[in-house]
């Protein structure tokens, strides 16, 4: 099934990605963010709030932003 | 439907539109393609009428307003090109997604709301408290008919806490109601560009909420200092020292204690002392009765300075050999005479 991915870590990506039937949220993050801990990102799924245990539906859009993003004085 | 939801739904629209205008690099040459048509339709009625010359002259313009458009034509299919390279029409936010984004703001920030009239939206923080400094919430409006334009938003303080010596930072990475984006910069673009406002409030928050101590306009470590009034150095406020005097605040470095009394004292309210050098508040200093040198109390003795001291003792000595030599003729001159 097709999903909408949003990372909006660093540069950021944006698309469409396919997974299986039945991958939840958790299984997701694990496989596009794999060094990063999911409680240092705010995990959306269709701009809610999601569970890692949650099981994504074709066309959902799940958006991973990370909690801590640095800004500068210049 | 309530109020709200239909000034969402508008705001929604407006924000599609510019997302699409863009993407088709703001307009087609339609005024030009108007022009052509006049020009071509008087062209062929000067023809018809005979009228050779002005069929010429219309025909040279009609040339030339041609060449300017297909000229403007190749510039925007470029414009085309770029912008769907840097943001594919499939990932731009449909009409019902920017809807569904502004509906979600609710959800996820304490305040959120629409002004059609000021063309805004905005969402109230948390009040951000980094490294147990207390900054307040901010409020993040974005003119939502800017969207594409460059940083179109601003971040305003609701409780300003201002720094120390300083009213233009309320936050460490903003100057007024500018936020230096630093590493979200790009996520913040990309998301303005495809519309998606829902994660553009999201990642400025999450900026807000997040200090980067080796690129701020203010340092964290200064923030609830207080200006030195000898020198204007930010001092913190656990180290700041007051002139026990006329109650100025002071570094550590423009603040001297008195060597006799201990209290500590500015520069105007102290003085040092001219024999031993070390510093000495008014209260406690005396002025030699004789030079009228300043002295600590500690070197002064009888009121005179060391130096003055040293010098009248000498002259009392000499006094007494004086003394001593007329006593010692004296009795000389009397055992003679008896």
């Amino acid at each position: 099934m097709k999903v909408k991915y949003i990372n909006n870590d660093g540069g950021g990506f944006a698309g469409y990605v396919e997974t299986r039937e039945g991958t939840t949220v958790g299984e997701l993050f694990n496989e596009r963010v794999p060094s990063g801990a999911a409680n240092n990102y705010l995990i959306r799924v269709n701009c809610q709030i999601a569970t890692p245990d949650e099981v994504l539906k074709e066309g959902d859009r799940i958006s991973f932003t990370p909690l801590k993003i640095e800004g500068a004085s210049r | 439907m309530d109020a709200q939801k239909r000034r969402l739904l508008r705001a929604a629209q407006e924000i599609r539109s510019c997302i699409v205008q863009v993407q088709i690099a703001t307009h087609v040459p339609g005024h030009r393609w108007r022009r052509i048509q006049k020009l071509a339709s008087q062209a062929e009625s000067c023809h018809g009428l005979g009228w050779l010359r002005a069929a010429e002259q219309l025909q040279g313009n009609l040339r030339r307003e041609l060449r300017g458009l297909a000229g403007e034509l190749s510039s925007l299919a470029d414009a085309m090109t770029r912008m769907a390279r840097e943001t594919p029409t499939n990932l731009q936010a449909t009409f019902a997604e920017i809807f569904r984004n502004l509906l979600a703001l609710r959800h996820e920030f304490p305040e959120a709301g629409c002004d059609l009239a000021a063309g805004t939206l905005w969402v109230v923080t948390e009040s951000i408290v980094l490294r147990r400094v207390e900054l307040g919430r901010f409020r993040i409006e974005l003119d939502f008919r800017r969207v594409q334009d460059f940083q179109p938003y601003r971040v305003i303080a609701m409780e300003p806490k201002f720094p120390a010596g300083g009213r233009e930072v309320p936050h460490p990475h903003v100057q007024y109601d500018s936020l230096c984006e630093g590493k979200g910069k790009q996520a913040v673009q990309a998301a303005l560009r495809s519309g998606r406002i829902y994660d553009f409030f999201t990642i400025v928050a999450r900026l807000l909420a997040t200090y980067n101590g080796a690129s701020a306009y203010v340092q964290l470590s200064a923030w609830n200092g207080v200006c030195c009034t000898a020198c204007g150095d930010t001092v913190p406020g656990d180290e700041v020292i007051h002139c026990d005097r006329c109650e100025e605040e002071l570094c550590p470095g423009c603040s001297s204690d008195c060597k006799t009394c201990g209290y500590s004292f500015c520069h105007e309210c102290r003085t040092s002392c001219s024999r031993c050098g070390w510093a000495v508040c008014h209260s406690c200093v005396k002025a030699c009765t004789r030079c009228g040198r300043i002295v600590c109390r500690e070197c002064c003795n009888d009121n005179l300075c060391p130096v003055c001291r040293q010098l009248s003792q000498e002259n009392q000595d000499e006094s007494a050999d004086d003394d001593e030599s007329i006593a010692a003729e004296t009795a000389t001159a009397q055992e003679a005479s008896a």
